[in-house]
């Protein structure tokens, strides 16, 4: 959504224009839902969540101020909406527990670089080097939509809303941390660790197929 | 070129991993974005990772296309 056609549709809600909101209603809700499962212990959470956020956002239109575009607006007042549901539930990782230290710190295995009495440390052993991948991951077929939407799941809740935002939603660094309240240098932190493990898990799903492919005799 | 840095006292590997973040987001002060493009240029193992990152966010990306699931 460019900064024109924010203002065109911003203009259609606005003058109450019924078709305009059930079109957004329909385009963003799927994303919405995405985004609220990382903030809600459940589906059916996610789901009031979204809807009390369509709610919010007709309420808040008049208010609306246009200082960041509308889909992160709309981003944000999801994230305070589920916030306020699921509060309980959440558990707070302290930031502090995902930042870096300097050291890799778990971005991929220590044990792939070389340590500090051998030659070159801290460069990659030639052995365990990444090397490209070839067209097995250049495509999203089902089998790695299944395994990456399975991964993201997985990961720690803080890294999970970055990389959705970010990665799937399309949100820049900046309005990812505004919608989740963080600093920008503490989001591309967890970003890079979110993505990181998510490469690892590609990895070794690459690894596993070439395996597999030089067992089949030819 | 090698799996390992270019040259002795670069940047090794394991830092360049951790900095590839900020990279990506173009958010490295220019100095350190110099090193590390430097770094990619001779490291066959960093740039191999990096294009690994690019395309784990290019799947992500895709993972919010409307897919099988409604």
């Amino acid at each position: 959504v460019d900064a024109d056609s924010d203002t065109a549709l911003l203009a259609a809600l606005r003058a109450g224009n019924a078709d305009a909101f059930e079109d957004v209603v329909r385009a963003w809700s799927p994303g919405l839902l995405r985004a609220a499962r990382t903030y809600t212990p459940t589906e059916a959470a996610a789901q009031e969540a979204v809807q009390e956020t369509w709610l919010a956002v007709l309420d808040g239109l008049p208010r609306f101020e246009g200082r960041s575009r509308l889909r992160t607006w709309v981003h944000g007042i999801l994230a305070n909406v589920a916030r306020r549901r699921g509060v309980q539930e959440r558990r707070s990782v302290p930031l502090s527990a995902l930042a870096g230290d300097g050291d890799g710190n778990g971005l991929v295995d220590p044990g792939r670089f070389a340590g500090p009495g051998e030659a070159r440390p801290g460069s990659w052993r030639d052995d365990a080097a990444p090397e490209a991948w070839g067209p097995e991951v250049s495509v999203l077929t089902d089998e790695l939509r299944a395994m990456l939407l399975e991964a993201l799941v997985m990961l720690p809740e803080r890294q999970r809303q970055v990389v959705v935002l970010r990665d799937l939603e399309g949100l820049t660094t900046p309005e990812v941390a505004e919608v989740l309240g963080l600093a920008e240098g503490n989001v591309r932190v967890l970003l890079h660790r979110g993505r990181m493990r998510l490469r690892q898990l590609l990895e070794d799903y690459v690894r596993e197929r070439a395996a597999r492919g030089s067992q089949v005799p030819r | 070129m090698t799996a390992g840095p270019a040259a002795p006292g670069a940047v090794p590997c394991v830092q360049v991993v951790e900095l590839l973040g900020d990279h990506l987001e173009g958010a490295l002060p220019p100095a350190r974005a110099q090193q590390v493009a430097a770094h990619l240029l001779g490291c066959r193992g960093c740039s191999a990772l990096l294009g690994q990152l690019r395309t784990a966010i290019t799947l992500l990306g895709a993972l919010a296309d409307p897919g099988p699931r409604a």
